[in-house]
């Protein structure tokens, strides 16, 4: 168990360096995600009742921006419904992360394709890599890069497609 | 000139569906005039004088140019174009069948189609992708601090084949919303009530729903399990793939809405269900979660506990020291050095909650420093290892436990010792003295709401009301939440021969302690005496108590001061006790005594008692 660890901070770490490489290619454009664009006053609140159900295309708009870039990136192409989860989860993927559980943890180490089994393995060990610093960007690109290659250092990475 | 081009197809298109029309057999002509799956399909609803017209209104989704409220058109022309192998659509050559091919699957269904394989690869795809297993239907309770997101609204959820529990975040969601414009300020309520917006379906990852509703507008998410044979799998993917293409109906709030469009696309799927024609004029999203339960019979439902849920929960299982160190932090919003030394899981996480309501109400901008000590408490977080699961949180707001929204009453009673008798009528919604089950507890909304009283010895009405609209928000303020509670409500009445149309606000505090709501509201009342001619206004200070003794048995106790503008003093006193005998049928017994002093005559004082005993059915 201690030898699965370790290598899994070796992976850890060796994810750190490349996503730090990562932040000088001009991938920063996945946006925060989903608190960008709110408008949450009282007023508009009321006013929402009325149009149940709202479509507003100023969070349309942001919610495209927030990923666009991310999509284009060659380097995630294979994982791109993580990308899209982790940009548009941002916030609470990055709680869950710290936490080294939740439902929001738990479906993005499933957007990877891994099997029930091995998801609170990978979930601890998430949190071990967010205690290290690995996770504590906002870019979503970084956070699937790392999280692609501590599957693939991962003797499990076999539970995962 | 492609419009034109488009006009002469369509034209020709028209043509020919009319002579093949002459040529098909009676049984195909017969089930063309009113087959309830083709009405489905193409979303004819009877509109007023009976006539049926289609809910959505993109003209790309007709072929007939009259189709929109001329069924039987459409039904010919759909045939004879799903027998082509190509046309043009969108500006694209297409094969028609790859276009529409629930209409096909339905004329394959009857036998007026070959059921011959045609190549579309982009369906596949699609189809692929949801690769739907099951649906749930999806209500979205009230948001909190906000009493008039009562009815709450609906969504679907396309659960895939082989979904396990922790990937239900993954799954697909369907909704039916409207398309507004953030720059129409006070016409943004107008529009949506009138048809100003255009209403689309979408379909989103489930996780960003949950994420907009759980997350940031605070709202419980109820998941009714639907079950679906092969048959109807096909129907609801063809027909989403046939919406997915900027279809759009004019979203009108009372019954073009989110709840009607989906219980349109639930009918596709669930034909024998009916779901849509069981439901008259006002369509509420909480009714749907009804009809649809009726038909699938008892199930458990899945419940997301909203972030609000979360925190409060959280909180409650803080012991006192730990609360005092989560306020301390929070008060001063970094992480004191005791804390940094020897983290609680319990008090970071009731922390990092916080951080997310509260990140929910502001800006992006507004967040920085939040977000600066959001990541002092990650930090914090990610070096205590997790033990505990995360809770099984139920909320008491299952919308198919909820009452009925239309309430009848009758009562008799005295006023002054005279014997009076009454009826109350209520078109909509909930008020603080029904059961709370399936609501929000502390929220009240009634909207058409008719009281008339007469006494024995009158000639006309002694006294009528006509609420149009009255909501009350009475969310308790707490050392950890400070929401502050309000009422607004307006009408017209008949009082004392004086007919009157009335504007009422108030806004105060509320505390809840066990089985008690305590309210103080200041608050003014303007009023038009359309009788005398001139503008009234009062100011008065209610206080009230609410008691929920059991599930069955609740009280509202009023005192209310006030003084008008002509410094006449008047207080009201009133008690109202109702016992729910089933959820349908409801006793009232109420007491009430309204006295007045005017400050010219001193010596003057006068008031009236009344008390009353009544019976009424919710449905």
């Amino acid at each position: 168990m201690r030898s699965k660890f370790a290598s899994l901070l070796v992976a850890a770490s060796l994810c750190f360096g490349a996503s730090q490489a990562m932040a000088m290619d001009g991938s920063s454009g996945c946006g925060p995600a989903w608190y960008v664009f709110k408008d949450n006053s009282f007023l508009s609140s009321f006013a929402r009742v009325f149009t149940n159900g709202i479509l507003s295309p100023v969070v349309t708009i942001g919610m495209s921006f927030g990923t666009s870039n991310c999509m284009k990136h060659s380097l995630v192409l294979n994982d791109q419904g993580s990308l899209e989860f982790a940009a548009k989860s941002m916030d609470i993927l990055r709680q869950d992360m710290a936490k080294g559980q939740g439902e929001h943890l738990n479906a993005y180490i499933a957007s990877f394709g891994c099997n029930e089994l091995v998801r609170p393995e990978l979930a601890s060990a998430l949190q071990q890599a967010f205690k290290e610093g690995l996770y504590r960007s906002e870019d979503p690109v970084d956070y699937v890069q790392s999280t692609r290659m501590l599957i693939d250092f991962s003797s499990r990475r076999n539970m995962c497609s | 000139m492609l419009m034109l081009m488009r006009m002469m197809l369509n034209r020709a298109l028209f043509l020919t569906a009319l002579v093949s029309g002459i040529l098909l057999s009676p049984i195909a002509r017969a089930a063309s005039a009113g087959d309830g799956q083709w009405l489905r399909l193409m979303h004819y609803q009877r509109g007023i004088g009976a006539a049926l017209t289609s809910s959505i209104d993109s003209p790309d989704f007709f072929i007939s140019p009259g189709g929109r409220s001329d069924p039987e058109a459409e039904w010919t022309a759909n045939l004879a174009l799903l027998k082509e192998t190509s046309w043009t659509f969108q500006g694209k050559a297409v094969d028609p069948q790859c276009v529409f091919p629930a209409r096909a699957l339905y004329f394959q269904s009857i036998g007026l189609l070959s059921r011959d394989h045609r190549s579309c690869p982009e369906l596949e795809r699609f189809q692929k992708q949801l690769d739907l297993d099951s649906m749930s239907l999806v209500f979205s309770t009230a948001y909190a601090g906000n009493s008039a997101s009562m009815f709450g609204h609906t969504l679907l959820k396309l659960n895939r084949k082989n979904s396990d529990p922790g990937r239900g975040l993954l799954d697909y969601g369907v909704a039916f919303l409207a398309l507004s414009d953030p720059t129409d300020g006070a016409l943004y309520a107008l529009k949506g009530l009138l048809g100003g917006y255009p209403g689309f379906y979408t379909i989103q990852n489930y996780y960003e729903l949950v994420n907009q509703y759980a997350y940031s507008e605070n709202r419980d998410l109820w998941e009714l399990p639907i079950a679906l044979d092969e048959s109807e799998k096909r129907y609801l993917v063809t027909h989403l793939w046939e919406l997915n293409k900027g279809v759009s109906a004019s979203y009108y709030f009372t019954h073009v809405n989110c709840a009607s469009m989906l219980a349109e696309l639930i009918d596709v799927a669930k034909p024998d269900w009916q779901i849509r024609a069981s439901i008259k004029g006002f369509v509420m999203p909480s009714e749907l979660v009804r009809r649809v339960s009726d038909r699938t019979g008892p199930r458990e439902m899945g419940f997301r506990a909203s972030q609000r849920r979360r925190w409060l929960h959280n909180l409650s299982r803080l012991e006192s020291e730990e609360l005092s160190v989560y306020r301390k932090n929070w008060g001063e919003q970094k992480l004191s050095s005791d804390v940094k030394a020897g983290p609680d899981a319990q008090v970071l996480d009731t922390l990092l909650d916080r951080i997310t309501i509260e990140k929910g109400r502001l800006n992006f901008e507004l967040q920085k420093p939040l977000r600066r000590f959001e990541r002092e408490v990650l930090v914090a977080r990610s070096s205590i290892a997790t033990t505990s699961s995360a809770p099984n949180l139920r909320g008491d707001n299952n919308p198919v436990l909820a009452h009925g929204p239309k309430r009848v009453e009758v009562h008799v009673g005295a006023y002054d010792n005279e014997l009076l008798y009454g009826l109350r009528l209520r078109a909509g919604w909930h008020d603080l003295l029904d059961s709370s089950e399936g609501f929000e507890p502390y929220y009240q909304l009634n909207y058409f709401n008719l009281t008339l009283d007469h006494l024995r010895s009158g000639k006309t009405l002694h006294a009528a009301n006509f609420k149009l609209a009255e909501v009350w928000s009475l969310n308790p303020y707490t050392a950890d939440e400070h929401i502050l509670s309000w009422m607004m409500g307006g009408g017209a009445d008949v009082r004392e021969g004086q007919r009157s149309i009335y504007f009422k606000g108030a806004g105060g505090i509320s505390a809840t302690g066990g089985i008690f709501l305590l309210s103080f509201l200041p608050g003014a009342e303007l009023r038009v005496n359309l009788t005398r001619g001139r503008m009234e206004a009062d100011m008065f200070v209610r206080f009230q108590v609410l008691a929920r003794w059991t599930r069955l048995f609740r009280s509202l106790a009023v005192v209310e001061p006030g003084i008008d503008d002509r410094k006449n003093q008047s207080m009201l006193l009133s008690l109202e006790n109702r016992f729910d005998f089933s959820k349908f049928y409801q006793g009232v017994f109420k007491v009430e005594r309204e006295s007045w002093k005017y400050e010219i005559e001193e010596e003057l004082k006068t008031g009236v008692s009344r008390w009353e005993l009544g019976f009424a059915k919710l449905y």
